[in-house]
């Protein structure tokens, strides 16, 4: 099972995140600082999880409906300005597209929902239209010439067969998204990333660890599942 | 008119014509301003930028020709609205700032994507003089001050030796980082080819890496750096330190073993066993077979590993401003921290541009290299 | 069953079929054969309206389809492809019952019918849960052609269905073929590139060139003497006349005298070009047939091929 390696570093990096583990550490490494309490952490670790979720999971149908419609006849025009953004949004990390959206949309949830919007859509995207474009043509040109209308060809031959490709995908925009969700800390959402740029600014390292520990564990935590899913689809 | 660029056009009219922010005219640098529309800072003027992005989404009009047009809007949108600026500021008072609005990012930004649409196709000839005269022109307006009224161009005239310093220590910290990257990929991407079963642990740990959030991993090494140095103080000497460039290029390093270790084992790969066992049976040794035949075979595979490595070591070293290493991204997070948006985006902008151009250049080398077909 | 009427198809500004008239009668199972190029496929393709004429109209079951809904026609046409095109992910049985599922057949119904056409097909029943990949080449041809006769349609086109495999798997299938054929009286049109399989399978040949139909009727009349010259070295490979005994029963060419004692005898299901190989294998110029009172002359033998 290829999840489980990654969600045993999950429980790993969490137990570092808890008070316990974090003091522990903190002793070793000298410091004297408090760590943060659990339940504030874990309010964090939800709102974390839950603003990712919720800016990766409709950038996510979008991405695949315009990965649909760009490898259809009428969408095929939009293929190349897809390609061209797809592109770009690789070129340049979170960071920088959190600190370019707070001009146009001012402190706060906006410029970091922004970004998971954007991280979120491009990997599917791409996922959706690499997948789709894989599928066996012989096994398309049968199901029109055996008489599947259009949608029945997409639902029953194509969808199924580019659907290992586009979670993938999935997997790929979440893990980003929950990256981009802890960078979103510097431009004023509150998630995991706000421990780590509080004790960034007041030199707390307790605090920079568990910060990092946890997001790390949320990220290491996604990634296990979707890959558990995906095997466990692949089995099936 | 095909869909892609009568999109960007339609994208690029809309935020001019539509009621959206184009310029804010705030009291100082750091007070958010009083929203100004296209239409009004700009009046009718709005019309010709308008025209020259309709033509150029237009399928008959030749793709160079169409992409000059878009460029062109995108020049005359910036002069106009840097006169327009000026003429705002003129009865208020010296620290009053002219901001640029959302409606104008999303007009550049499509009319530039507009222009790389009709560009597709082009020689790399054509799209370098194209760059070439669209830089050239924007300079020579900024030079007669057609920028002055905007805040960005104010902001870059105050701070201009510490954007150039801040762009040469970015360039210095990604290329440590590339080369701290190559030195550990090199040996186990030769390793793993040598020894197939080394090969899936390491890409899984490599891959692993990629799993980690950004801002995590620059964060955590700062206490484990000094964990580190507080056990061997020996290190302290060799210029080791718990903040500053140590943790940013170590964390970028990171993330760049993938892509350079997958271009590496990949190009190893890429020779024909055909042509190995040839070499090998008219009595090539294994250095030298190494040497005249995969190496060869091997080097535009590298390259695209390279390139791609080069561009996000670009992007990542970004983070290294909250770990004290400076570059562009001390710029990013001091405007962040002020609420300053003009020092943000002077600090955003050249990290995507030097990104974009990295790539470009990466991606010209790269066809020198492949193998003529 | 189908007709072609003064049919013209155009890609771009060349023509793959230029005013193509064709009948095909019900039970006929019609080969079309031609070089590459020549159009049969699009012949083909225009009977499901996988391609649309430019002119002319295309009759199926004594309508024009102009006018019917593509999906719906194409599923009351079965049709197999040199490429088979099984989908990956799902089952053989389930990629029989595709079509069937469409119609809104119900479970047992539907598993009754992939169970006879496994056993139609010659395929170990045991198959019907495995994927297409772990299928042979002749398997997946096979399970093809199933899929395609999996709602019993009255017509079958064929798109050089055996072209993917090996000699001695497309010779099994071909008598395959024949044996279907010859218990459901479906309409089957089959292109082929190979003139072997059109004169031994069709019962009907048309031969096509350059988007024209050069010759069109009986194999045996297609190659006999004032034959069309192109269709004569296409289909007779150099040696037309012996191609043509070996298309025509002995039986045939029986003469009511007696055969000479000792005359050796040939098989009832002989064809000429076998007589003729008896007599010049054995001296013989009189042949007997199995069953039959009369004699087979070498005369008579000739004569028929002509």
């Amino acid at each position: 099972m290829r999840g489980l390696p990654p969600l045993l570093l999950a429980l790993l990096l969490a137990l570092l995140a808890a008070p316990a583990g974090a003091r522990l550490l903190s002793q070793a490494l000298g410091a004297t600082a408090e760590p943060f309490p659990a339940d504030r952490l874990i309010g964090l670790a939800v709102t974390h999880a839950g603003l990712s979720l919720a800016g990766v999971l409709p950038a996510a149908l979008l991405g695949i409906g315009l990965g649909i419609a760009v490898t259809r006849g009428a969408g095929q025009g939009l293929r190349p300005a897809a390609d061209a953004l797809a592109a770009a949004a690789q070129a340049v990390p979170p960071v920088v597209v959190v600190a370019l959206a707070v001009p146009a949309f001012g402190f706060g949830l906006w410029p970091t929902a922004f970004a998971l919007l954007l991280y979120g859509l491009m990997p599917v995207l791409r996922a959706t239209v690499a997948g789709l474009e894989s599928v066996p043509p012989d096994a398309r040109a049968a199901a029109i010439a055996i008489g599947l209308p259009p949608a029945r060809v997409l639902a029953e031959v194509e969808w199924p067969l580019a659907w290992p490709v586009v979670l993938d995908g999935l997997r790929v925009a979440l893990v980003l998204g929950i990256a981009t969700a802890a960078v979103g800390a510097l431009a004023g959402a509150t998630t995991l990333g706000t421990p780590i740029v509080l004790g960034l600014q007041n030199q707390n390292q307790v605090l920079v660890v568990q910060g990092a520990a946890a997001t790390a564990a949320l990220a290491f935590a996604a990634e296990g599942l979707l890959l558990a899913v995906a095997g466990r689809r692949a089995a099936a | 008119m095909t869909a892609a660029p009568a999109l960007a056009a339609a994208l690029a009219a809309a935020a001019l014509l539509l009621p959206l922010p184009w310029l804010a005219i705030a009291p100082n640098r750091l007070l958010p301003g009083e929203a100004v529309t296209a239409v009004s800072a700009l009046g009718w003027l709005v019309l010709p930028p308008c025209l020259l992005f309709g033509v150029a989404a237009l399928r008959r009009v030749p793709p160079l020709a169409a992409a000059a047009a878009a460029m062109a809007a995108v020049l005359l949108l910036l002069v106009l609205t840097g006169l327009a600026a000026s003429q705002r500021l003129q009865d208020l008072s010296p620290a009053a700032r002219a901001g640029l609005g959302i409606g104008l990012w999303l007009a550049l930004v499509s009319g530039l994507l507009l222009a790389a649409l009709r560009l597709a196709d082009a020689t790399l000839r054509d799209r370098l003089l194209l760059a070439f005269v669209m830089l050239a022109t924007l300079a020579a307006a900024a030079a007669a001050g057609a920028f002055d009224g905007l805040s960005l161009a104010v902001e870059y005239r105050n701070r201009a030796e510490a954007v150039k310093a801040a762009l040469l220590r970015h360039l210095a910290l990604a290329a440590s980082a590339l080369i701290l990257a190559l030195v550990v990929a090199a040996p186990l991407a030769w390793a793993g080819f040598r020894r197939p079963r080394l090969a899936g642990p390491v890409g899984a740990a490599f891959a692993g890496m990629q799993v980690v959030p950004g801002l995590a991993l620059f964060a955590l090494l700062i206490p484990l750096l000094s964990a580190l140095l507080h056990a061997l103080p020996v290190l302290r000497e060799f210029g080791l330190a718990a903040i500053g460039a140590a943790p940013a290029v170590i964390a970028t390093a990171a993330y760049l073993t993938l892509p350079l270790w997958r271009g590496l084992s990949a190009g190893l790969a890429a020779a024909d066993p055909a042509a190995v066992a040839a070499a090998q049976a008219i009595g090539m040794g294994e250095a030298r077979i190494t040497r005249e035949v995969r190496l060869p075979l091997a080097l535009p595979v590298f390259a695209a590993g390279l390139r791609v490595a080069l561009v996000q070591a670009i992007g990542l070293v970004t983070l290294g401003g909250l770990v004290g290493a400076g570059g562009l991204g001390a710029l990013v997070f001091e405007g962040l921290a002020q609420f300053a948006t003009d020092l943000m985006l002077l600090g955003a902008i050249p990290i995507v541009l030097l990104a974009l151009v990295a790539d470009a250049l990466a991606r010209m080398a790269e066809t020198r290299l492949a193998v003529p077909a | 069953m189908i007709a072609f009427e003064e049919v013209t198809v155009r890609f771009g500004a060349t023509s793959a079929l230029d005013d193509v008239s064709l009948q095909v009668r019900p039970g006929e199972l019609c080969a079309l054969v031609g070089p590459s190029g020549s159009g049969k496929t699009t012949l083909l393709r225009l009977v499901n309206r996988l391609v649309t004429p430019h002119a002319g109209r295309v009759l199926v079951r004594g309508e024009d389809i102009s006018r019917a809904d593509g999906p719906a026609l194409r599923r009351s046409i079965g049709y197999a492809m040199q490429s088979v095109g099984l989908f990956p992910h799902r089952t053989v049985a389930q990629n029989i019952a595709t079509v069937p599922r469409m119609l809104g057949w119900d479970g047992t119904r539907i598993a009754r019918r992939v169970a006879e056409l496994l056993a139609l097909l010659g395929l170990d029943a045991a198959l019907a849960d495995r994927l297409p990949r772990a299928l042979s080449g002749g398997q997946a041809q096979r399970v093809g052609i199933a899929r395609a006769l999996a709602a019993d349609p009255d017509i079958l086109l064929m798109d050089e269905p055996f072209g993917a495999v090996d000699p001695i798997t497309r010779r099994g299938l071909r008598a395959e073929l024949r044996r279907i054929h010859a218990e459901t009286r479906k309409t089957i049109l089959l292109v082929t590139h190979d003139p072997e399989e059109a004169l031994e399978l069709g019962t009907h040949v048309v031969v096509l060139r350059e988007g024209r139909i050069v010759a069109d009727g009986s194999p045996a009349a297609i190659i006999g003497p004032g034959g069309d010259g192109f269709a004569r070295d296409l289909l007779g490979g150099g040696q037309p006349a012996l191609r043509r005994l070996s298309l025509l029963p002995a039986t045939e060419a029986l003469q009511p005298a007696p055969p000479p004692p000792g005359a050796p005898e040939l098989p009832a299901a002989a064809s000429l070009a076998d007589a003729l190989s008896v007599m010049a294998e054995t001296g013989c110029d009189c042949l007997a047939v199995a069953g039959h009172s009369g004699s087979l002359p070498i005369a008579a033998v000739l004569r028929g091929g002509r």
